[in-house]
């Protein structure tokens, strides 16, 4: 479970970033993040992730406070961050042991998950070689890999699917599904509203930093008062806010 | 103080630094320069000297551009977003070989500013010489940049260099270096008297049908050299013009190439390898120590990436050179060391400095330290969302900027300790000082690094090489490398006494900034913004 509780972030010298965000992401959902470029979501998911401090208020992740118990908040964490651009003088598999070492996965399950998910991902064939000779789609795959790898409570993608074929997008979206059947919460930021209406069990819209909606499509057409799709509902709530 | 401010400060005390940094090389070309054309003045030969200082200069710039340009026309970061722009390949070419003309002309100053300043000391010249110069000063670098431009296409054109980037980047930067220091020799040997002598004698007599000679009609040096000796004849306006012309020449030749082949030729050299198809291997996947993996991970980057292993590996085991020749053939102006004055330091005070400053100064110089948070660029992020206590990454990387610190120093200790033959205690001793001393300044440039990062690099060379942190680490422990130096000198310490003092007090320093690192470090980190 993800609680964000009155949080609010502003950067040097005076631009609010997000200002009193407060929901909860419950276990055994998909939560969809969307809004517009620039409204938060990247700055939401770093406070939430621990590479960012809040200002104010208190984030929790499996009721851990991701500032007071920031270590063990993180080991509750898979997280994916936007830029799959890491390490790249590393092979893969030598980022993936990196990996698995820090979030201490023990090397009989690292052999395990490793070999399951890069063939999933159609990339244990790639993994001897550096990370630099991959493309874009082949490290967020790696990323995806690393983040998934040790089973974690929470996952946190920021646009996982950017970059990936078809076909890994819907072997993504099945291992999300899994996770929320097994009652971990999965909460991802995408652009890609077709996604987002048929694929989330909720979504959070935020715009200019501040929460515009939470909760399911259903919920948001009696909050719109009208029946339109996501995408619809989505401009008309941020042109007007 | 403002961000504004800090950054005009930062960029005001750069710029002064490289200036203090390349005055006493200017003052040592306008010394050498000043005793040929003098010598040269007595037998009425002086466009000789010049010919010689310009060809050599162009020489310089020929080879050391051979070395870098290659990534600036075919791997620099930009390419990708110019090239779908509706650029011809000549004005991409154009642009990148401006930019690169304008770096040159910084070693012109450093090199023909002292040059043109002395021949004008001895020759007197009036304004028109000025004007003559000046265009020489900018017209030099073309041709052996064109030249340059013209071999690295046609050598990545035509050998696989492309696929073997990294061991190109590695081997050209070694070659730098090792050239850098060559010429350091060569200059270092100059400066003795009679070898001035036996270097006018040689242009006079002997340089003619020799590479010399060659290059001053290839580079055009011999016109050049020729407008600047009695530029008020009607001979010397013609010579200008005519270096004027072949220079334009061969800045033509080059972009007409780069507009006929240049795209042709860039599309098999860029783009992504693709990843070599190899079965996995499970055992390849095991755990270990997360300070250990985190270590392994430093290293491996450091040793793999070319731009960090010739900068922050290599460097170590080879600048120390740079300061033999001023030991050993320094002549009057050296200090031409004995070997007996040399056994006889192993029983002073001093000779513990020796180890304690090899590791103080190396571990600066290799900017490891001094850069562990700028090198990360972006890649920052992962040290704030890893589940990785901050000092396990602390102590990860200052053991692998310690490793390479205390590798480098024992080297160069050893070889110290075979030409002085200490006792066995003073070779323990003086191991202790150099760790302690290495670990004094890996933890100092760490400090420096987190009170003010840089993040803004956009590759490895930037990193280490245009980021003032790493000049203030290394002048910071020069500084105190003296002042220890002077205290020693002043309190007339017995050799064992000095180094009992000198343990303690790196130990306290040492203690001192791990605490600092740790304690306030992890709040610094927390509240960094990227």
């Amino acid at each position: 479970m993800i609680e964000l509780s009155h949080v609010s972030k502003t950067y040097p010298p005076n631009t609010k970033a997000v200002e009193d965000l407060t929901f909860i992401v419950p276990p055994g959902e998909i939560v969809g993040f969307l809004g517009p470029n620039g409204a938060g979501k990247t700055t939401t998911l770093k406070m939430i992730t621990g590479i960012l401090t809040p200002d104010t208020g208190e984030i929790r992740v499996c009721g851990l406070d991701v500032v007071k118990d920031s270590l063990k908040a993180k080991q509750k964490i898979g997280f994916v961050p936007d830029n799959p651009n890491m390490f790249l003088r590393l092979k893969g598999v030598e980022y993936l042991n990196f990996m698995g070492d820090a979030y201490d996965v023990p090397t009989e399950l690292r052999r395990e998950r490793i070999a399951l998910l890069s063939k999933i991902f159609e990339i244990d064939h790639a993994l001897s070689d550096f990370l630099e000779n991959y493309s874009h789609g082949m490290r967020q795959k790696v990323i995806l890999i690393s983040a998934l790898m040790h089973d974690p409570e929470v996952l946190v993608l920021d646009e996982p699917m950017t970059g990936l074929d078809p076909k890994a997008v819907f072997a993504l979206k099945n291992l999300l599904r899994e996770c929320a059947e097994k009652h971990k919460t999965v909460f991802f930021s995408t652009h890609i509203l077709d996604v987002a209406e048929r694929f989330c069990d909720k979504v959070a819209l935020i715009h200019k930093g501040q929460l515009l909606f939470y909760g399911t499509l259903q919920d948001m057409k009696k909050h719109c008062q009208r029946d339109a799709s996501l995408e619809t509902l989505f401009l008309e709530m941020t042109e007007n806010a | 103080m403002s961000l504004g401010r800090s950054s005009r400060f930062r960029r005001i005390f750069g710029i002064l630094l490289f200036v203090l940094a390349i005055f006493p090389l200017m003052i040592q070309m306008f010394s050498l320069s000043y005793r040929l054309f003098h010598s040269l003045a007595v037998v009425d030969r002086l466009e000789l000297g010049m010919a010689f200082g310009l060809s050599a200069f162009a020489q310089m710039v020929f080879v050391f551009s051979i070395l870098y340009v290659w990534s600036i026309y075919f791997h620099a970061q930009d390419i990708e977003y110019l090239l779908p722009l509706p650029f011809k390949p000549g004005e991409i070419l154009g642009a990148k070989f401006l930019a690169t003309l304008l770096y040159e002309y910084v070693t012109a100053f450093v090199l023909l500013a002292p040059l043109f300043l002395a021949f004008a000391f001895v020759i007197k010249p009036d304004f028109l010489y000025a004007i003559y110069a000046g265009i020489v000063f900018f017209m030099a670098p073309v041709i052996p940049l064109s030249y340059a431009s013209l071999f690295v296409f046609l050598l990545f054109r035509f050998f696989p260099l492309s696929k073997k980037r990294d061991q190109w980047g590695k081997w050209s930067g070694i070659f730098s270096i090792l050239l850098v220091l060559g010429l350091n020799f060569f200059f270092q040997t100059l400066s003795a008297r009679e070898r001035m002598g036996q270097l006018s004698q040689w242009i006079l007599h002997v340089s003619h049908g020799t590479w010399i000679s060659f290059s001053q009609y290839a580079f055009g040096s011999l016109l050049a050299s020729r407008s600047l000796v009695h530029p008020h004849s009607l001979h010397a306006f013609f010579s200008l013009l005519e270096f004027c012309l072949c220079s334009v020449l061969a800045l033509v030749v080059f972009l007409f190439m780069g507009n006929q082949f240049y795209f042709q030729w860039l599309s098999p050299l860029r783009g992504i390898a693709g990843a070599k198809e190899k079965k996995l291997v499970l055992a390849e996947l095991k755990n270990a120590p997360v300070w250990k993996t985190y270590w392994r991970k430093e290293m491996r980057i450091l040793f793999r990436d070319p731009g960090f292993f010739v900068h922050c590996i290599v460097m170590g085991f080879i600048w120390p050179i740079f300061f033999l020749p001023a030991f050993f053939f320094g002549g009057s102006q050296g200090m031409s060391l004995s070997f007996q004055d040399i056994r006889h330091f192993a029983h002073t005070p001093f000779f513990y400095l020796v180890p304690l400053v090899l590791g103080m100064v190396l571990s600066a110089s290799n900017a490891i330290a001094s850069t562990f948070l700028s090198r990360e660029g972006k890649q920052i992020l992962m040290m704030k969302y890893l589940p990785i206590p901050f000092s396990t990454q602390i102590l990860a990387k200052a053991a692998s900027a310690f490793f390479v610190s205390f590798l480098a120093g024992s080297f160069w200790f050893s070889l110290f300790i075979l030409l002085v033959f200490p006792p066995w205690m003073s070779i323990w001793g003086g191991w202790i000082l150099l760790a302690l001393g290495a670990g004094f300044s890996v933890m100092s440039g760490m400090a420096l690094d987190l009170l003010f990062p840089k993040f803004t690099v956009e590759n490895p060379y930037k990193a280490v090489r245009q980021n003032l942190n790493v000049y203030l680490h290394l002048i910071g422990n020069v500084v105190l490398a003296v002042l220890i130096g002077s205290g020693i000198a002043g309190a007339h310490l017995s050799h064992s006494s000095c180094f009992w003092i000198l343990f303690l007090l790196f130990l306290v320093f040492n203690f001192s900034f791990y605490g600092f690192l740790v304690s306030r470090g992890r709040r610094l980190f927390s509240q960094l913004i990227l």
